[in-house]
C-alpha cells in the first residue's frame, strides 16, 4: 500500500487540495462573513499542500538516487516524482483562484 | 520458495526460479488434450447461456454493448430526420423527448461504459498471461444483467414509456410533478441497476490486473491497456456510487415522497446536480481511458515501434482520473454557484487538457518515431485523434466561464460533446475492433471495407457536427424538437442531417462487413496480421495460452522472439491442469511474483438465474407490481445464495507443482487472496455510497437550516454504539477462533458470527426505533428524508449481514467450515467490520450535526 500511496501522492494532495478549497469556499460561502479570514485560510492551507508535494518530491529522487532499487521501484519513484512535480503545478494553479481579484 | 535474495522480492519469491524457464524436457502425453477437455467450449444449447469463460462473455458483452450503440444511432438518425427542415411532423414532440432521452441514456449508459469494460474482458486475460480473469461468474452475472436489464430498459421506447426527462434526469422536471407517469422509473431503477452490473465489472477488472498477471509482469512491464482498464475501474469505484444514491434518492422522492429535491421541504434541485455530475463528468474520462489505452496499444503496433512517453502516458492517465473528479460543477456554470467556486472548478477544467495533450503528443511521437501503416485500425487512430483534439480545443473554450454562459445549453455544446467522445471513445473503439477482431476469429475483417467505413465515418462525423458549432453560435437551443424557418439553421441543420446519414451508412457496412468475417469461437484465429508486440497475439485456445510464460520486457512478442515457440509447446508455468481443474496463477499486484494457483469455477445455472432474477426485481418495481418484484427478488437471493454456497471448498493436494519444480499452494486466505480483494473494493463503493449521502445531508442542511429538528435524545446513542462495536469486536473474534484450529473452533466461529451479526441488526433496529421515537418523518422534511435514507442504506448493510449470519451458521452445519479455509469468516468479519464502521459514522453525524437545537 505505501508503494501505491508514493506513487499516486502527488495527485493525492492535488486532489486534496482542491476538495479542501471547494470545502472552505463552501463554508465561507455558508457562514458570509468575513471572506479574508477564508481566503487567508485557503492560502495556508495551499501552502501547507505545496510543502507535502515538495516532501514527496524530495524522498523520491533520494531513493532514487541514493537505491540500489530494481527496475519497478525506480519506476514508481519516477512516477511518484512526476506526479508531485504535477501535483505542485496543479496546486498552485489552484491556488491562483484566491490570488485573483473577485 | 523464499530466498534471501527476496531484499527486492514483494513475496519472498526467488525470481531466480524464473531461470529454469523455458523448460526442455518433452511434455506428458496427454497433457494438452486434458487442458483443452477442462475449458471446453459449449457443447448443448443451454451451455451458450452457462458460458463463463472470457473468449465467450468478452465476445457476446462487445456485441451486446455494438447492439446498443446501432440501436442508439437509429434513434439518432430519426432525430436528425426531424431536424432536417423547420416545423417538420416527421416526430411528435413527446416522442422526440423520449427519443433524444434514450439516445443519450443508451449511448453513455448501454453502449459506452459497458463496451470498454466489454473490451477488457475479452482482452486483458490473454494480455496479461492469465487463463481467465479471477471471477468469471461475475463477468457472467454483470452481462446477462446488463443485457437484460438494457433490453427491457430500451423497449419501453415502443409503449411511450421511455423517459422523457433527458439522460442527466434533472429535478424538479423529473419530480412526480412535472413527470407523472412511470417514465422516469424506468430510467431511475434501470440505469441504477444497470450501474451495479458495471461496478461488478470493474471489480472482476481490478482484482484481474493486480493479480493475474504473468509472473515477472512488473508494473513497469505492465501493457499500457492494462493500466487504462485499471484506472479506469478505479474510476467506476469512485464515480458512480453517486449515480447509484442520485437515482436511489430520486426514486424515493418519486414513490415515497421523501424531499430530497423539493425546494418546499427543504430539498433542493442543486442536491441532484452535483450528485449526478460528480458521476457524469467523470464518467467521460471513463471511456476516454481505456479507449486511449488501447490506441496506446495499437499505435506501436501500426507504426511498428515503441510507444514513446510510456512512463509519461501511465502517469497521464493517473492524473486525468484524479482531475477528473475536480471537474463535476463545470456543468454548472450557470446555476449561480458562488463565484469562487466556479473559479475552482473552472481552473481544474483546463487543467484536465494538459494530461490528455500528454498522451495526443505521445501517440503523435509514436507515429513519427515508427513508420505510420495505413492500415484501417491505422487510419482509425489517426481520425480518432484529429477529432478528439478538435473537441478538446472546445473543451477549453467552455471551460472559461463567460463563454460557457453563452454557449451553455445550445447545439454548440452537443457538437462539443459529440467530438470529444466520438473521437476519444468511438474512433478509439473501431480502431481496437479492426486490430483485435483477428485475436477472436477465424477472418480479419475486410481491409477494403475498413477502409471506406472509416472515410464515410469520418467524414460523415464532420459533415454532422462541425455545422452544430455554428448552428449553436447561431443561438439554437439543445434538445428542442423543431424550430422556426429564416432564423439562419435551416442550411446547417439539412447539412448535419446529410452528416448523419453518412454516418450511419459507415455503420451498416461495418456491420455487413462483420457478417461477412467475424467468425469467432472457432479452433482457429487469424492470428498477428498486424504484428502487435503484446501476448494476446500469442497462439492460444480456450484456455488462453498454453503455458504461462515469465515476461522479461513490456513488448514481449519483439524482445522475447522465443516465446511464440516455447509457449505453444508447454514450456513455462502451468502447461496443463494439474489438478484436472481450470486453474490460474494468482501473482502479487507489484512484482507479478506467484503467490498461488487458483481454482476457477465450471459453468453453472445459478448466476445466469441470479441475474434475470435481478433484473426482474428492478423493472417489475417500475411497473409498480411489488408483490412480483419481491417474489423476483428473493429468488435472486436464492440464486446468489446457491452460488456463493459452491465457494471456498479447496479439494486436492495443499500444493502443486506448477512447471519446472515450482510448488505453489492451492489455498491461501486474508490479503494475498483474490476474494479478500474483491470484498475491499466492493465495501470502498458502498464507503463512497455512505459519504455522498453524508454529503448529501450536510448540503441539505445547508440549503435550509431553520427546517431542521432536534435529533433524538443522547442518552440512546450509546446502545446503538455499543451493539456496532459488538459486532465488529464479534466478526474479527469468529474468523480468529476458527483459525485457532481447536476441536470447538468451528462451531465456537459460527455461533460467534452469528450472534455479531444479530448485533448489527440490534443496532440498526435501536437506531431507527429511536429517531422513529423523535417524531421526525421521511416525507416531512429535508432532513427526514436524508436520515431515513442513512438508515435505510444502514438496513441494506444489515439485511445482509443478516443473510450471512445463518449462512456461516448453516456452512458449520453441513460440514463446509474448516479452520484451513477460513476465507468465507474473514470476509464476512470484514463485512462485518465495515457495517460497524459505516454504522457508527452515519448515526453520530446525523446524531451530532448540527448540533442539539441547531
Amino acid at each position: 500500500m505505501r508503494f501505491w500511496v508514493l506513487v499516486v501522492g502527488g495527485l493525492l494532495v492535488w486532489a486534496g487540495h482542491f476538495l479542501g478549497l471547494y470545502l472552505l469556499s463552501s463554508a465561507a460561502d455558508v457562514a458570509r462573513r468575513d471572506a479574508g479570514a477564508w481566503t487567508g485560510a485557503g492560502m495556508v492551507f495551499s501552502l501547507a499542500c505545496l510543502f507535502a508535494v515538495a516532501g514527496l518530491f524530495i524522498y523520491a529522487v533520494a531513493r532514487v538516487r541514493t537505491g540500489p532499487v530494481d527496475e519497478t521501484r525506480a519506476f514508481g519513484f519516477s512516477l511518484a516524482a512526476t506526479g508531485a512535480v504535477l501535483g505542485g503545478i496543479g496546486v498552485v494553479f489552484q491556488t491562483l483562484v484566491l490570488l485573483a481579484p473577485a | 520458495m523464499s530466498s534471501d535474495q527476496g531484499r527486492d522480492s514483494e513475496t519472498g519469491f526467488d525470481t531466480e526460479l524464473y531461470n529454469r524457464l523455458p523448460t526442455t524436457e518433452p511434455r506428458p502425453d496427454g497433457e494438452l488434450a486434458q487442458l483443452e477437455e477442462v475449458w471446453c467450449g459449449p457443447r448443448k444449447p443451454w451451455e451458450w447461456i452457462t458460458a463463463i469463460n472470457n473468449n465467450y462473455i468478452g465476445v457476446y458483452y462487445v456485441g451486446a454493448a455494438m447492439l446498443f450503440f446501432v440501436l442508439a444511432g437509429v434513434l439518432a438518425l430519426l432525430m436528425r430526420t426531424q431536424l432536417a427542415m423547420p416545423m417538420t411532423g416527421f416526430l411528435a414532440q413527446e416522442t422526440y423527448n423520449q427519443i433524444f432521452t434514450m439516445h443519450g441514456t443508451v449511448m453513455m449508459f448501454l453502449f459506452a461504459v459497458p463496451a470498454v469494460e466489454a473490451l477488457g474482458v475479452l482482452l486483458l486475460p490473454q494480455m496479461l498471461g492469465a487463463r481467465d480473469l479471477p471471477f468469471p461468474r461475475l463477468s457472467a452475472y454483470a452481462f446477462w444483467a446488463y443485457l437484460i436489464g438494457g433490453l427491457c430498459f430500451f423497449a419501453s421506447l415502443f409503449f411511450g414509456l421511455a423517459p422523457n426527462g433527458g439522460w442527466y434526469m434533472y429535478p424538479p422536471l423529473t419530480s412526480m410533478t412535472y413527470s407523472p407517469g412511470i417514465n422516469a422509473d424506468f430510467w431511475l431503477l434501470g440505469i441504477g441497476f444497470i450501474e451495479i452490473s458495471a461496478i461488478a465489472g470493474a471489480i472482476e477488472i481490478i482484482v484481474g490486473v493486480l493479480k493475474t498477471r504473468a509472473p515477472g509482469m512488473t508494473l513497469d512491464k505492465m501493457p499500457i491497456f492494462a493500466w487504462a482498464m485499471l484506472i479506469f475501474a478505479c474510476m467506476i469505484v469512485i464515480a458512480f456510487p453517486s449515480i447509484i444514491l442520485s437515482t436511489l434518492l430520486l426514486e424515493l422522492e418519486r414513490a415515497l415522497g421523501w424531499p430530497f429535491f423539493d425546494a418546499a421541504k427543504g430539498g433542493d434541485p442543486m442536491l441532484w446536480q452535483h450528485l449526478f455530475w460528480f458521476f457524469g463528468h467523470p464518467e467521460v474520462y471513463i471511456i476516454f481511458l481505456p479507449a486511449a489505452g488501447a490506441m496506446s496499444t495499437l499505435i506501436p503496433a501500426v507504426a511498428q515501434t515503441k510507444l514513446v512517453g510510456y512512463r509519461m502516458v501511465v502517469l497521464a492517465m493517473l492524473a486525468t482520473g484524479f482531475i477528473s473528479f475536480g471537474v463535476w460543477a463545470h456543468h454548472m456554470f450557470t446555476t449561480g454557484m458562488p463565484t469562487i467556486s466556479i473559479n475552482y472548478f473552472s481552473a481544474a477544467s483546463m487543467a484536465v487538457s494538459v494530461p490528455a495533450g500528454v498522451q495526443v503528443f505521445a501517440w503523435i511521437a509514436t507515429l513519427a518515431a515508427g513508420k505510420m501503416r495505413f492500415n484501417t485500425p491505422g487510419l482509425f487512430a489517426v481520425g480518432g485523434l484529429v477529432i478528439f483534439v478538435m473537441g478538446g480545443l472546445t473543451g477549453v473554450m467552455v471551460a472559461m466561464v463567460p463563454f460557457d454562459w453563452q454557449a451553455h445549453d445550445s447545439y454548440f455544446i452537443v457538437a462539443h460533446l459529440h467530438y470529444v467522445l466520438i473521437g476519444g471513445m468511438v474512433f478509439p473503439l473501431f480502431a481496437a475492433i479492426y486490430y483485435w477482431t483477428p485475436m477472436s476469429s477465424r477472418r480479419p475483417l475486410s481491409e477494403r471495407w475498413g477502409k471506406w467505413i472509416f472515410w464515410l465515418m469520418f467524414i460523415g462525423h464532420n459533415v454532422t457536427f462541425m455545422p452544430m458549432h455554428l448552428t449553436g453560435l447561431m443561438g439554437m437551443p439543445r434538445r428542442v424538437y423543431t424550430y422556426l424557418p429564416d432564423r439562419g439553421w435551416d442550411l446547417p441543420n439539412m447539412i448535419s442531417t446529410v452528416g448523419s446519414f453518412m454516418f450511419g451508412l459507415a455503420v451498416v457496412l461495418w456491420m455487413i462487413d462483420m457478417i461477412r468475417n467475424f467468425r469467432p469461437f472457432g479452433d482457429r484465429i487469424a492470428g498477428n496480421v498486424f504484428g502487435g508486440p503484446g501476448l494476446e497475439w500469442l497462439p492460444s485456445g480456450r484456455y488462453s495460452l498454453r503455458s504461462i510464460p515469465v515476461i522479461k520486457s513490456l513488448y514481449p512478442l519483439w524482445d522475447q522472439p522465443d516465446l511464440a515457440r516455447n509457449v505453444p509447446a508447454g514450456r513455462y508455468f502451468l502447461p496443463g491442469a494439474p489438478r484436472g481443474e481450470r486453474e490460474t496463477i494468482v501473482t502479487s499486484p507489484i512484482n507479478a511474483e506467484p503467490q498461488y494457483l487458483q481454482r476457477m469455477p465450471r459453468p453453472s445455472s445459478w448466476y445466469v438465474w441470479g441475474a434475470i432474477f435481478t433484473a426482474g426485481f428492478f423493472l417489475i418495481l417500475t411497473i409498480q407490481a411489488y408483490a412480483v418484484a419481491v417474489i423476483s427478488g428473493v429468488l435472486a437471493i436464492y440464486c446468489i445464495l446457491q452460488w456463493c454456497w459452491g465457494l471456498d471448498r479447496p479439494s486436492g493436494p495443499a500444493t502443486v507443482d506448477i512447471g519446472a519444480g515450482v510448488r505453489l499452494p492451492t489455498y491461501v486466505s486474508g490479503p494475498s487472496s483474490h476474494g479478500w480483494w474483491a470484498m475491499v473494493i466492493t465495501l470502498i463503493v458502498a464507503g463512497m455510497v455512505a459519504i455522498m449521502a453524508c454529503f448529501s445531508y450536510v448540503f441539505l442542511w445547508s440549503r435550509r437550516p431553520d427546517l431542521w429538528a432536534p435529533p433524538p435524545e443522547l442518552s440512546s446513542l450509546p446502545l446503538t454504539l455499543g451493539l456496532l462495536v459488538a459486532a465488529g469486536i464479534g466478526g474479527w473474534a469468529a474468523q480468529r477462533a476458527l483459525k485457532l484450529d481447536r476441536p470447538r473452533s468451528a462451531r465456537i466461529a459460527a455461533v460467534l458470527m452469528l450472534a455479531a451479526t444479530l448485533a448489527a441488526g440490534g443496532a440498526w433496529a435501536a437506531e431507527a426505533w429511536a429517531w422513529w421515537g423523535s417524531g421526525l418523518r421521511p416525507d416531512a422534511s429535508s432532513q427526514g428524508a436524508t436520515v431515513y435514507a442513512l438508515l435505510a442504506w444502514q438496513g441494506l448493510f444489515v439485511g445482509i449481514a443478516v443473510l450471512m449470519g445463518p449462512f456461516a451458521l448453516l456452512r458449520w452445519l453441513f460440514g463446509h467450515l474448516s479452520p484451513r479455509w477460513p476465507a468465507t469468516f474473514e470476509v464476512i468479519a470484514l463485512f462485518l467490520a465495515f457495517t460497524a464502521v459505516q454504522g457508527a459514522a452515519t448515526s453520530l453525524l446525523v446524531r451530532l450535526f448540527p448540533g442539539v437545537g441547531a
